[in-house]
């Protein structure tokens, strides 16, 4: 409006345009550009590296092209890593999204204690990733010392030795442990915005626990449970300490996800090449599933 | 037949006492308006003959068939809530055709049936809109056609005109009205406007704090208040209620007013010194001569149609007078009162009317 009154007093036809974007981008620059440093530096460097030979133990680098990038596509283990990144990001999602919706349905209503329920359902999110792991791997999962194996012995049963017989759902059952407050959370807090007397109209419409959930409570947590999808997804596309301080991506490439591919031939086999190459895939697979989850979501919120 | 009958209801939460014994008939195809203060326990009320609270001491009859135990939506009532409580996620003939889904019913037929409330509420346009899209008229109409569309016994409303704005409060009263009348249905309606008690209801209950202080027809409540409580609740502008002590002089009765003037009233069976109210409603009241009291005018409100006129009968007392008249006295003027003696009302110390 100011604009529209300030042009119409110029003379017509002059040079002079005063627009938002010409008057406010002296003051944006600083916050712009100190993102773009941010994000465009350690991008470019990986992308840098990714065309060069470069292993810490015979330096100095040198330009190969894209013979990282071959060396990374044709990597027999590549499939697998894939494979285990996308298991790792679906099933976790799936388990927390499912258990978060059923825990913030059961502790909506009253009881004795639910303050206390509640402060215990969040509770494992204030435990950090690798002490959480640590905890599982030595106190719960451990074969011989281990609680579960300790139960599967009591009831005369050959105690799971997780991380080698199943990894992949031991690693599962940790990220899945440490998620499923966030989900509560978020979808508790929607819960508490749902409008009773809707319950109440659908009561009276014939609309039994069941029903009323399928057609009420479930249609009313849809924006949150996408908004736990996408944030989760971006956590779950990165996970990391759980699988070093558990498995270290074993046995084989067994539990390696890209990530922890990208660590172990950057970190254990010191080729600074080939991890940014993978770096630069990282990228690109994330990109592909932000792509597909976030148009899906996008639409949602 | 789709009658309502509570017998001796109460309602307790926890130990609370909410509703204190409730004896009602709601007799077939009546419109019964619960009106009362907010807080009184109209809500809780509706809700226990909805099947949504329990009914912790007494009877619900609905058709002769107790009802106490029964299952909201196998009641055969239908309910519009204050909030409309329409579904957000499903369209407007989604949420009109819930029931009958849940029912069972078949597509076509369901299909016609919320075609055909939807043309008696003038919502054939707005069928595929969702809730979200639509005004607070529309959404109302919505939740009225949600319940029409059950063919119910009962239909139960609990405040559904307070969230529209006033012009569309009296249109929908109206409306309501006609549905009434056009359903054929028993009807029962909860609010704490006596405006629209007065103007939608066969009969109405008064409730005060859990106890239902009078039930009868608007006329009835208004021309015998049983007490001071629905003397001052129904009526607008409100009842003038004026404290008083009994006095017998020369074997006539007078009311000695707080404010100290002197006031012939008919024989009552109170002794000398007795405290009582004297009931007065402003149109009622007269500024004319050959008047019992007189008074100071304070404040004058001009309405066009109709003038109400505040006058100062002593110690701060003021009577509400409304008049015809668009010039009838000024500010500062002494005006004298009078009234028809039959108009007067007279409460005992108890506030129970006397008489
Ligand atoms: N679930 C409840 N627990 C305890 N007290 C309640 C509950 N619901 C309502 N009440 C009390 O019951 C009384 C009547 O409430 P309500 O029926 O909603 O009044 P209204 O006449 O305004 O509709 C109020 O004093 C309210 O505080
Ligand atoms: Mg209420």
């Amino acid at each position: 409006m100011e604009n529209a009154t300030a042009m119409s007093s110029l003379p017509t036809g002059s040079w002079f345009k005063p627009t938002r974007t010409v008057r406010a981008w002296p003051l944006m620059a600083p916050a712009v550009g100190l993102l773009l440093i941010w994000a465009i530096v350690p991008l470019a460097l990986t992308l840098w590296y990714s065309f060069q030979g470069y292993n810490l133990l015979s330096p100095p680098a040198t330009f190969v092209g894209l013979e990282n990038y071959y060396f990374l596509l044709t990597d027999p283990d590549l499939p697998r890593v894939v494979w285990n990144t996308l298991v790792l990001v679906l099933v976790p999602l799936v388990v927390t999204v499912t258990a978060g919706v059923l825990l913030a349905v059961l502790y909506d209503g009253p009881f004795f204690g639910r303050g206390i329920a509640r402060l215990l359902v969040i509770a494992p999110f204030f435990v950090m990733p690798t002490v959480s792991a640590l905890i599982w791997k030595n106190l719960l999962m451990h074969p011989v010392y281990g609680l579960f194996a300790w139960l599967s012995r009591s009831f005369g049963m050959q105690p799971i030795d997780w991380f080698t017989n199943h990894p992949m759902t031991a690693i599962i059952i940790i990220i899945s442990w440490q998620w499923i407050p966030f989900a509560t959370l978020i979808l508790l807090t929607a819960m508490q915005s749902l409008d009773r007397e809707q319950l109440e109209a659908a009561r009276m419409d014939g609309a039994g626990a069941t029903t009323s959930f399928i057609f009420i409570t479930l249609p009313h947590l849809a924006r949150p449970v996408a908004v736990v999808v996408m944030l989760e997804t971006i956590f779950f596309l990165a996970i990391y300490a759980e699988i070093l301080v558990t498995t270290v991506g074993g046995p084989g490439v067994i539990t390696t996800n890209i990530p922890f591919y990208i660590y172990s031939r950057g970190l254990l086999g010191y080729d600074v090449g080939v991890a940014s190459a993978g770096g630069i895939f990282a990228i690109i697979v994330a990109n592909i599933v932000a792509f597909f989850f976030v148009r899906a979501i996008a639409r949602q919120l | 037949m789709s009658g309502v009958e509570l017998k001796s209801v109460r309602k307790n939460y926890g130990a609370v006492e909410v509703i204190k014994g409730v004896d009602l008939t709601v007799r077939d195809r009546e419109f019964v308006v619960f009106v009362g203060p907010s807080g009184c326990g109209k809500s809780t009320l509706l809700r226990m003959i909805a099947g949504l609270e329990e009914i912790t001491v007494g009877d619900l009859l609905i058709d002769g068939a107790r009802m106490n135990d029964v299952s909201p939506d196998a009641r055969g009532l239908a309910m519009v809530f204050q909030s409309y409580a329409l579904y957000p996620h499903m369209t407007v003939a989604g949420n009109m055709g819930f029931a009958l889904m849940l029912a069972g019913v078949p597509k076509a037929e369901r299909d016609l049936k919320v075609r055909q409330a939807a043309k008696i509420l003038q919502l054939e346009a707005l069928l595929d809109r969702k809730p979200g899209q639509l005004s607070g008229g529309q959404r109302q109409r919505v939740a009225i056609g949600r319940a029409i569309v059950r063919e119910p016994k009962v239909f139960l409303f609990d405040e559904p005109l307070s969230n529209l704005d006033a012009a569309l409060r009296v249109q929908m009263r109206v409306e309501l009205a006609k549905l009434h009348r056009d359903l054929n249905a028993t009807m029962i309606y909860v609010t704490h406007d006596q405006v629209e008690a007065m103007t939608m209801a066969d009969r109405i209950l008064v409730l005060r704090a859990g106890i239902v202080e009078q039930v009868g027809s608007p006329l009835d409540l208004y021309n015998k208040p049983a007490n001071t409580f629905v003397a001052g609740f129904i009526g607008s502008p409100k009842m003038n209620l004026v404290g008083a002590s009994v006095s017998r002089r020369d074997g006539q009765t007078f009311a000695f007013l707080d404010g100290g003037q002197r006031l012939p009233i008919g024989d009552v069976s109170l002794k000398d010194g007795a405290g009582i109210t004297l009931g007065l409603r402003p149109e009622a009241l007269l500024l004319s001569a050959g008047g019992a009291a007189r008074g100071e005018v304070s404040v004058i409100e001009h309405l066009g149609g109709e003038t109400l006129v505040y006058v100062d009968i002593g110690k701060g007392q003021l009577l509400t007078i409304k008049t015809g008249d668009q010039q009838p006295a000024r500010v500062g003027d002494i005006v004298p009162i009078s009234f028809d003696p039959s108009r007067l009302h007279l409460f005992g110390p108890d506030g129970q009317a006397l008489n």
